[in-house]
């Protein structure tokens, strides 16, 4: 396993993340899974062996159970004290009433509580904000997390699907008031999915923020078991088949398996393993979350972490399904290249 | 015509703004897209102001510094009273020769605005632009020199163009903290068949007080209509034809847009760009839409949409036509503020916080 700092943190966290939305018993809704308290923490247990480090969860997943699968886990298993990763998110809709949802500090300081008495812990590593919340002030929202840090609730705040302008508004607020910056931000990428690489990822390697990615196999239909349909729709058995999330351009994903069958052949590691190893290649991920129903899964997940891509492996995946050129990149592309010429250091500027 | 406040300025600005892009003659780059002489740009000046523009917009870097002069010479030929004229001109783009004849540093925008203020014969432009986003300048240099260049009478108004939506709001905030002049404008490309700018930027420049001015409404000419599809080929009299196409057109898009204007503009009597321009115009976050002519009927036709009012029906029509692909952070939004419930007020809920 090879670990990664947390941003620009000093935090060092293992470049795969087990994701945790999958422990919990339950049938239908948002994603359907039956892992009950012993599945979920032999499935820790797996990870922590396998050098994991680092395990992320949310209020949300099913319904706030899962946190309490999850504490279980880390201490289950006799994990010394210190040396796991706990992170947790806070906005989604956990209840009916008008304030059961969003960042204001009501809810967010609700919430951490609740989390915090579900894993049975007395803070977690990270908390972030689980998405944009359009009807609250962003300066009331850093100031919650900048609370929840000072108070020891947390040692350091992310947030997760927020757009590129919204986070860098907020790191002038936070600079301007002197709180503790946004470390990280999850968002969703996948070596099929790559328009992270229009806005996100230039600010976060400028800014210093850690990548922590989602659903790197773009809901499954990277880990090889989905195949091009007669019609040119998507076949094959599992959770994609049933509840077609995340938006993901099909085709474009079977050409990506496609292109990555006979690097996986050569490795004799499954297909779904290059497509994380692929996952963590942009600048500036820290993690890459897996998730997983079953223990043989988990096994196929970790194998990422010793694939190495070359460099020829790595332009040809490039050249599968790149964004396609939209302004202002191509418009950037275009003028930062005329200007290049106007420094010209012996090494390479990052 | 209308006008409109520049963003949250004071400054008003005709909804229509005439670009200066065709003025001048020179080698290069420019070459296909300028090449009028003094007399026919002072010429569409006076067309543009007798149909109501106050807003003229040029950079150092179009025509090597030949459209300058041409505006500032046709601002003198004309008579035009200072006060009721807004210029606007930018810099950045390579004009010398050297590391330090390009950019956003202190050195360059300096030198840069001195000689645009020199070939317009002016004493100060009411807007100045940061022509692109310099990767080897910090933006805390960029952002204090565009404060000098406010608070030592060069330029009135401040505003970048061409920067993704993060570089503005990164900027906006560090302008805030350091009590320096804010970026007023953004100078962006937008049109019916480009939205792209509507993933990020407006919804940046709503909550940052940012006016949008858009550029190459009609995406390099091929909302204008004369151009048609034949078999892959793209025929018609104009630079689109000889290969001058926008960078990132999707071409099917474009095409798909110009058949769904045609019927709207017949039923309006004006011509296709006229309609494709009108859309822009009314977009709540636009404070002036950019236009480059090289024939007074062209602008004739460009002047024609501010006095075309579609209905919501044809909005919608075009709106279907030209909509972006969804996509990551985009659609995430759209599902996450759906279940996020919360407030429901009688009236509409103000923009979205921040």
């Amino acid at each position: 396993m090879r670990y990664n700092r947390f941003g620009s943190t000093g935090l060092v966290v293992s470049e795969l993340c087990l994701g945790a939305m999958t422990f919990g018993v339950r049938s239908g809704g948002f994603i359907e899974h039956n892992l009950d308290q012993a599945d979920s923490t032999a499935m820790v247990r797996q990870a922590l062996d396998a050098g994991i480090n680092f395990i992320d969860t949310a209020d949300i997943y099913t319904g706030g159970e899962r946190e309490q699968l999850g504490r279980g886990g880390p201490r289950g298993p006799g994990v010394p004290g210190g040396q796991g990763v706990d992170g947790a998110q806070g906005m989604g809709q956990v209840g009916d009433g008008v304030n059961d949802a969003g960042s204001n500090r009501y809810h967010l300081m609700h919430q951490i509580d609740g989390s915090l008495a579900r894993l049975g812990l007395d803070h977690v590593d990270l908390y972030q904000i689980h998405g944009w919340d359009p009807h609250c002030g962003l300066e009331e929202q850093l100031r919650a997390l900048e609370d929840i840090v000072r108070s020891g609730r947390a040692r350091y705040v992310g947030i997760s699907n927020w757009a590129a302008w919204q986070i860098a508004k907020a790191l002038g607020i936070e600079e301007r008031r002197g709180w503790d910056g946004l470390a990280s931000v999850q968002a969703f990428y996948a070596v099929c999915s790559r328009e992270l690489e229009r806005e996100l990822v230039p600010m976060m390697e400028s800014e210093g923020l850690g990548l922590m990615v989602w659903s790197p196999l773009a809901g499954g239909l990277l880990t090889g078991k989905y195949s091009r349909g007669a019609d040119g729709g998507t076949v094959g058995e599992g959770r994609r088949s049933k509840f077609a999330f995340p938006q993901v351009d099909e085709e474009a994903a079977h050409a990506c398996v496609d292109a990555m069958r006979p690097m996986a052949e050569r490795r004799g590691v499954p297909v779904l393993a290059t497509a994380l190893a692929g996952a963590l290649h942009p600048a500036g991920v820290s993690s890459v979350i897996v998730g997983v129903s079953r223990p043989d899964q988990l096994e196929q997940n970790l194998q990422a972490s010793g694939v190495e891509l070359t460099s020829e492996e790595l332009t040809v995946l490039d050249g599968v399904a790149p964004p396609g050129p939209e302004y202002p990149g191509w418009m950037i592309d275009g003028q930062v290249g005329r200007n290049a010429y106007r420094i010209t250091p012996r090494r390479a500027k990052r | 015509m209308r006008y409109n406040n520049l963003g949250n300025t004071g400054l008003i600005v005709s909804e229509i703004c005439l670009g200066a892009m065709t003025f001048g003659v020179s080698e290069g780059r420019f070459t296909h897209i300028a090449g009028l002489g003094q007399d026919e740009a002072t010429a569409l000046v006076r067309q543009a102001v007798d149909g109501g523009v106050n807003f003229i917009d040029t950079a150092d870097v179009y025509s090597n510094g030949q459209s300058e002069i041409a505006v500032g010479e046709a601002l003198r030929t004309l008579g035009l009273p200072r006060g009721e004229i807004v210029v606007a001109t930018k810099g950045y783009a390579t004009m010398g020769k050297g590391p330090n004849g390009a950019g956003s540093s202190r050195k360059h925008l300096l030198d840069a605005i001195d000689a645009s203020l020199a070939r317009l014969k002016l004493d100060h432009v009411d807007l100045y632009q940061v022509h692109g986003w310099d990767t080897q300048t910090p933006v805390e240099e960029t952002l204090a020199t565009l404060d000098t260049i406010v608070r030592s009478g060069r330029a009135r108004y401040v505003g970048v163009s061409n920067w993704a939506a993060w570089h503005v709001a990164r900027a906006q905030g560090m302008a805030r903290a350091g009590g320096l002049e804010r970026i007023a404008s953004i100078q962006s490309y937008y049109s019916l068949a480009g939205r792209d700018l509507e993933r990020e930027i407006v919804p940046m420049m709503q909550t940052e007080g940012v006016g949008l001015m858009v550029w190459s409404p009609l995406a390099g000419g091929i909302l204008s209509g004369k151009y048609r599809r034949s078999g892959g080929a793209i025929e018609g009299d104009g630079r689109i034809a000889i290969g001058g196409a926008l960078g990132g057109l999707d071409l099917d898009r474009a095409f798909r847009v110009v058949d769904t204007i045609r019927p709207i503009a017949e039923r309006h009597g004006v011509a296709v760009a006229s309609v494709a321009l009108a859309w822009l115009l009314q977009r709540p976050f636009v404070s002036s839409v950019i236009v480059g002519a090289k024939r007074p009927d062209q602008l004739a036709e460009n002047l024609a949409a501010s006095a075309v009012e579609l209905t919501a029906e044809e909005i919608a029509q075009l709106d279907a036509a030209s909509e972006l692909p969804p996509e990551y952070p985009g659609w995430m939004f759209a599902g996450q503020w759906q279940r996020r419930g919360g407030a429901s007020p009688r009236r509409p809920a103000p923009l979205p916080a921040g």
